[in-house]
Formats: C-alpha cells, sequence, structure tokens
C-alpha cells in the first residue's frame, strides 16, 4: 500500500486526528533549512545580562507569586455523581466521586518546570519520577502487575498516574514508573482508560495514545470520556501488527480515587 | 551573576535558536537581535505567568515572541506611514506570516528534541515526502516500526505545541 507524504494510518478513534493532521500539514512546510537551529550571535546574550544588570531583578520571593486565576472548573460542573453500582471488580475501584473542583497547587518557580524528569534506565527497565507538581490533582491510580492475569513482560512494572486538570482540561501525567524498556519484540506501550461493568469486566475502553518510556509525558482525555465512569487506567503491549484494539497483554492496571 | 540570571541564561541556551529564529525570518537582523533580546528581558520578567500546566516553556516563549515581533512591525509601519504614501503591506497578511513563521519554528524545534529515530522518520515523510515503505527499506526498519515512530513523534510534537493560552 503506497502512502506518499508520510500520511498516518488512523486505526483507533482517539479524537485526535484533527491535531495530528494539521501537525503533519505543518511538517509538510518545513524545508531543511528550517530544522537547522539559527543560533543568536553573541552580543544578544550581552545584552540581555546588560539590561538585567541595569535593571535589579526581582527576588525569588516575589518572582513566585501566583497568578490569582479563576478556578479552571467549567461553568455547569458539579461534583460527579458516586457510582451507584459499587463496583469492586479486580481493581479494588473506590466508590468515591472525582470531584472537577480543582485543588489550586502552589506553582513552582518558572526554571523548576524547564528542568526535565529524572529518568534513570536501570537494569531493564526506564525509571520516572516527576519532579514538579503543577497542574492540580483531580485523581490518582496506582498500577500494579497481575500475575495471574498480565503478561509476563510487567513482572517488574509498576506506575502511578494522576488525574489532572490542566486549566479546564483532564489529563492523565505520569507521577512513577518502572516500565519495561527493553521490549525485544517489536511492540510499544499503549495507555487505556477501562469502563468496567458492574462485575468488574471491560464494558468499553478508549486508548490515550502510546507509551515512550523515555519521555513519558502526559495524555489528554477526550471530552467524550468521562473519567467517572472510564475509572481504571491499564498499560498494554501492543504488538506492531497494525491492529489498533488492545492485545489483551495488559502489564499494569490500576482504579483512579480521588485525591 | 546572581543564581536567577543564570536560570534566565539556561533558558536562552535551551530556547534562544528558536526564539531568535523567528525574529530573523520575520525581521531584519538588526531588528531580529534587539526583538530577541526584548522577549527574553519580557519573559523573565513575566515568568511568574508561566504555568506548566497550561503549556510547555518553549510554546509560552513562541507566544511572547509572536507579540513582540507583531509589536514592533505595527510600530515600524507607524513610522513608516508618517513618511510614505498608504499601500505599503497590509497590516493582517504581515501578522498571519508571523503567526505562521512561530508555528513552524515551533514545530521544527520539536522535531529537533525528538528520539534520533523518530525524528529520522518524520524528516523522511514529511520533509523529504518518503512514503513509509521507502522509509523502511532507507532505513532498514519494519514497516510497522517506522509507522509507529512516527506515530509516536506526532504525538510529542502535539504535546510541544500544546498551550492554552491564546
Amino acid at each position: 500500500m503506497a502512502e506518499s507524504g508520510g500520511k498516518v494510518a488512523r486505526g483507533g478513534d482517539d479524537g485526535d486526528g484533527e491535531d495530528l493532521e494539521r501537525i503533519e500539514d505543518l511538517l509538510r512546510s518545513l524545508s531543511e533549512e528550517d530544522l537547522e537551529p539559527f543560533d543568536p550571535p553573541d552580543h544578544v546574550w550581552a545584552g540581555i545580562e546588560a539590561a538585567l544588570a541595569a535593571d535589579p531583578v526581582e527576588t525569588a520571593s516575589t518572582a513566585e507569586t501566583a497568578l490569582t486565576a479563576e478556578t479552571a472548573a467549567k461553568p455547569d460542573s458539579e461534583p460527579f455523581p458516586p457510582g451507584d453500582d459499587a463496583s469492586d471488580g479486580s481493581d479494588g475501584a473506590s466508590t468515591a466521586p472525582i470531584s472537577l473542583d480543582s485543588r489550586r497547587a502552589r506553582r513552582p518557580p518558572w526554571w523548576l518546570a524547564a528542568a526535565a524528569a529524572a529518568v534513570l534506565v536501570a537494569g531493564g527497565a526506564a525509571v520516572f519520577v516527576r519532579q514538579t507538581d503543577d497542574a492540580p490533582v483531580v485523581a490518582s491510580a496506582q498500577l500494579t502487575f497481575d500475575a495471574e492475569q498480565f503478561d509476563p513482560l510487567g513482572s517488574d512494572a509498576s506506575a502511578r498516574v494522576s488525574l489532572v486538570d490542566a486549566d479546564g482540561r483532564l489529563r492523565i501525567a505520569f507521577d512513577e514508573a518502572r516500565l519495561p524498556a527493553d521490549l525485544t519484540e517489536d511492540a510499544d506501550l499503549e495507555l487505556w482508560l477501562i469502563e468496567p461493568d458492574s462485575e468488574g469486566q471491560v464494558r468499553d475502553l478508549r486508548s490515550l495514545g502510546l507509551v515512550d518510556v523515555d519521555d513519558l509525558g502526559s495524555f489528554p482525555i477526550p471530552d467524550d470520556v468521562d473519567p467517572d465512569r472510564f475509572r481504571v487506567v491499564d498499560i498494554s503491549v501492543e504488538p506492531r501488527d497494525g491492529d489498533p484494539a488492545h492485545s489483551g497483554r495488559s502489564i499494569l492496571r490500576g482504579a483512579l480515587e480521588a485525591s | 551573576m546572581s543564581g536567577s540570571d543564570g536560570a534566565l541564561k539556561q533558558v536562552y541556551a535551551a530556547h534562544g535558536s528558536l526564539v531568535y529564529g523567528i525574529c530573523r525570518r520575520a525581521l531584519s537582523p538588526e531588528q531580529a537581535d534587539e526583538v530577541a533580546q526584548d522577549v527574553f528581558l519580557n519573559a523573565w520578567r513575566a515568568r511568574s505567568q508561566f504555568d506548566p500546566s497550561r503549556g510547555t516553556l518553549p510554546a509560552w516563549l513562541v507566544g511572547i515572541t509572536r507579540r513582540r515581533v507583531i509589536d514592533h512591525l505595527r510600530s515600524e509601519r507607524r513610522h513608516s506611514d508618517r513618511r510614505a504614501a498608504e499601500g505599503d503591506l497590509p497590516e493582517p497578511a504581515s501578522e498571519a506570516a508571523v503567526e505562521r513563521i512561530a508555528e513552524r519554528m515551533l514545530v521544527a524545534d520539536a522535531v529537533r528534541d525528538l528520539p534520533d529515530r523518530a525524528r529520522e522518520a518524520i524528516q523522511l515523510a514529511y520533509v523529504h515526502d518518503l512514503t513509509h515503505q521507502q522509509i523502511s527499506e532507507r532505513t532498514g526498519r519494519a514497516l510497522g516500526t517506522v509507522k509507529s515512530d512516527i506515530r509516536r513523534g506526532l504525538q510529542k510534537i502535539r504535546h510541544q505545541l500544546e498551550t492554552t493560552s491564546g
């Protein structure tokens, strides 16, 4: 099958097709020259230094004054109604409602925000710890390995994720993770949200995207996915077979519980 | 140099060429130098307004760069209008051009930050317009790997570009 211009095959319905198409258009507009960094001449920094010296900078304490932004709650929001199915399933899900009222996290000095999270590669695992705590945390999930049901690749794995409210948009962010880094097969790790039914089986599931152990980042949740229903977070091993469906080979799973 | 100056220098080292690249493509070299300095001084003074939950640091800096470049162009236009007749470049067109330059440079910067395999696959696919099959043959990697590298690269680039501020 010939595909020109690197058109991406859209397998799953992750609701982000438009965003990625726009990025593809921008990429096609780039020339090789555009990809070469244009380093500023030395006198540019010298000028900045001189201006800073002439105009004393604020102390760190005044710089940390956070904006008193309005709560990022949606206009008609109310706390999610508590689950009435009291479903425990295999994940021991809590029935506590997940509230959208944002917790105002103290914003860190900006130079900390520019620091990358630590990624240590020890043996066959990539270990990640998020260094800054920025967006308000709505709920968290401890993801664990189930030796009876899951793929053995996950036997040393663990992760903790948070559902964060980033200015009204919900995302799943990794707080900590220990993930298999050397997949010997041609495969990826993929992140899912699962809606359990009253027996704890999978009623529905949605992919949030592929997990890159070198750069975990955070994953936006599509607007039509309600995290009060899709409350189980799952990571699976997905062979590169062109099949967007869940492989059935989970390595980690856990339920979101309100913070 | 104080510790806080050291922080700005770190940010400049990481993102100076992104900011400068936009300025040089939109303005003359002298104007570019001046506006690039303004951007970093502006960013330093406004640093408490940077909210990492709303977008990445490069995206925030590019937002400041766009506004400073456009301000500069408008100010230049006001000066030249006093001297010349009207009929210069219409304002909307040149501002749209600045927006486009800024977006392109932010994407290019995100591409440079990709892990090697994804960067190579994306460059070959979009800048050199190769098919996935051609990329597979050239790099010796399986077709599925190429597609997966590209998909992950696009997701990362989207993450870099994201900003919920105007």
